[in-house]
């Protein structure tokens, strides 16, 4: 005779309600015979898995389409930032208008050239957003979850977190040009007529076809780029005063860039870490908490702030496979006994 | 949701496409975990699949079987992944049926609507329990893990993943019997169960 808890908890009993294996399902039904009692528990039991199940489904189902809700925005959102940007302009002017209206013939005048010149304006920052529209689709990964994108040559991307990429709507067509902010993984397919260009606010690699990750955020200040197959061209995306000569790499080999410098130095870096960031796996061995903050900061690429002080110096172990920064967070909270809070462009870690 | 709706470019009738992505969620979430791949991946795959209806401005209505176009383009995403990767376990398409799953017997044995109901009081009960219970709850009857998987996903003993599911669980029955137990519920079940 089992207690509800016990039974629920049992991982043949959950199979058994789910229909998923005949020994399980053989094994509570004859339980279930034994008695009219232990009949009433199995049915009350299996009542509850069900509900519960379900229940699970359709909260999940809810958190799924507010998600996807938040992705939608997010790829729509550059645009209407910028489109916002230029209404305001325009609102500007009746205000002066009311001003300028008392003035003589010639203030109006130049006051018409004035408007004229921001309707010009207004036509143009319009103009740049269809442009943008047409020739870019924007993808944006939301903040603490990576955005997995297969492009129109079946080339792979992985979108870290906290990153843009755009994508020509002509990508594939005469060229195969990208632009990112942010950090990425690129597994492209090769491809040797249209070389692959990747774009930063600082650096350009060419490829044919390889592998690599890149990272360029806009609040750090270096920027660099990792290969992990084949071969990479890479140089600065601005003209620099000093050297503007590209650098050729290969495998195992990294450029980084700092354009405050302007400096840009071949190095090697470390391929088994390089690879566990690109299966998701976040390992963590006897970690202290300093350095688990700067992990989680290069990994999910957002700043963290801390509040209050740490009290115990205890130290952290656990593998996490492509979770999104808010469970890690929980539970490394829960760990430390801290609250947290995942904010527009910072996490903060607070201790009070 | 207000704020988007018509205003952005080349989105045919949003609400829609939410309420499709809401409907057919569970059973891609079903047949993309069985291709391997875990639920952060399944969920990356689903997303693409209706954002590219929303860039294609797929017109729906137009659609006879919208079930089977869905269940069809989520597919071929997911192929084009398995191309790709080539580390997912590679599952026959004939391996997928059509169908939808079917509810198992217990599920239609039940009284649908009492079944509800409990559903309601849970998600609610469920809301107010500790976070980590709420975290090895998911995993275990969502996501379908064994305890020694949550262990390796959550970096929790195994041992600390059976206490905080037991606590989880007993906490549910005592927000339930408190919260009006009607012997009745019980009684119409269990007149269902002996048919």
């Amino acid at each position: 005779m089992y207690t509800l808890e016990e039974i629920i908890l049992d991982q043949t009993f959950v199979n058994y309600c789910h229909k998923s294996n005949e020994e399980d399902i053989l094994r509570w039904q004859n339980y279930a015979k034994a008695s009219a009692e232990n009949e009433a528990q199995v049915a009350e039991a299996a009542k509850l898995v069900i509900a519960l199940n379900l229940m699970l489904k359709s909260r999940e189902e809810k958190i799924a389409v507010q998600e996807f809700k938040d992705l939608v925005r997010a790829q729509y959102e550059d645009l209407k930032i910028e489109e916002t940007s230029a209404s305001v302009k325009i609102r500007k002017s009746p205000s002066l208008n009311r001003i300028w209206y008392a003035a003589a013939a010639s203030v109006l005048l130049v006051m018409g050239v004035v408007l004229f010149d921001q309707y010009q304006k207004k036509e143009k920052a319009e103009l740049a957003v269809q442009q943008e529209q047409q020739r870019y689709r924007i993808y944006k990964s939301p903040l603490g979850e990576r955005l997995t994108v297969t492009l129109a040559d079946h080339s792979k991307v992985i979108l870290n977190s906290n990153s843009v990429l755009k994508v020509p709507h002509l990508y594939n067509k005469d060229s195969r040009k990208l632009v990112l902010l942010g950090a990425a993984y690129f597994e492209v397919s090769p491809n040797a007529s249209l070389p692959f260009v990747i774009e930063s606010s600082d650096m350009k690699a060419t490829v044919l076809g390889t592998s690599f990750f890149m990272r360029a955020y806009p609040h750090e200040s270096g920027q660099q780029v990792e290969l992990l197959t084949g071969k990479l061209k890479v140089q600065k995306s601005y003209s620099s005063e000093t050297d503007n000569n590209p650098e050729i790499i290969g495998p195992g080999e990294m450029v980084m860039l700092n354009r405050s410098v302007d400096l840009m130095e071949k190095e090697t870096f470390d391929v088994p870490s390089r690879e566990s960031w690109i299966k998701g796996q976040l390992k963590f061995n006897n970690t202290s908490f300093s350095s688990v903050v700067s992990a989680l900061e290069d990994w999910y690429g957002v700043p963290f702030e801390i509040r209050g002080k740490q009290q115990s110096a205890g130290k952290f172990s656990g593998t996490y496979e492509n979770e999104p920064l808010e469970r890690v967070l929980n539970i490394f909270c829960f760990a430390t006994d801290c609250s947290f809070k995942i904010e527009k462009d910072k996490v903060i870690i607070d201790f009070n | 949701m207000s704020e988007l709706d018509g205003s952005i470019p080349g989105l045919a009738m949003p609400d829609d496409i939410y309420s499709l992505y809401q409907q057919h969620y569970s059973y891609l979430v079903f047949v993309g975990l069985k291709s391997g791949m875990d639920l952060a991946g399944v969920k990356d795959q689903i997303n693409q699949t209706f954002l590219s209806f929303l860039e294609k401005k797929t017109d729906f209505t137009k659609i006879s079987n919208v079930k089977s176009y869905i269940l069809t383009s989520f597919r071929r995403k997911l192929i084009d992944t398995h191309r790709l990767e080539k580390r997912y376990k590679m599952e026959p398409l004939d391996d997928f049926t059509d169908a939808w799953s079917e509810p198992s017997t217990e599920e239609t044995m039940l009284n649908s609507q009492t079944l509800e109901e409990l559903k309601d009081k849970l998600s609610r009960i469920f809301e107010n329990l500790p976070r980590r219970c709420q975290t090895v709850i998911f995993l275990k009857y969502y996501e379908g893990l064994s305890n020694e998987e949550i262990a390796e996903r959550t970096s929790l003993t195994i041992r600390s993943v059976y206490n905080n599911l037991f606590e989880g669980i007993k906490r549910m029955r005592e927000a339930l019997n408190k919260e009006n137990f009607n012997p009745k519920d019980l009684n119409i079940f269990l007149t269902l169960m002996f048919v």
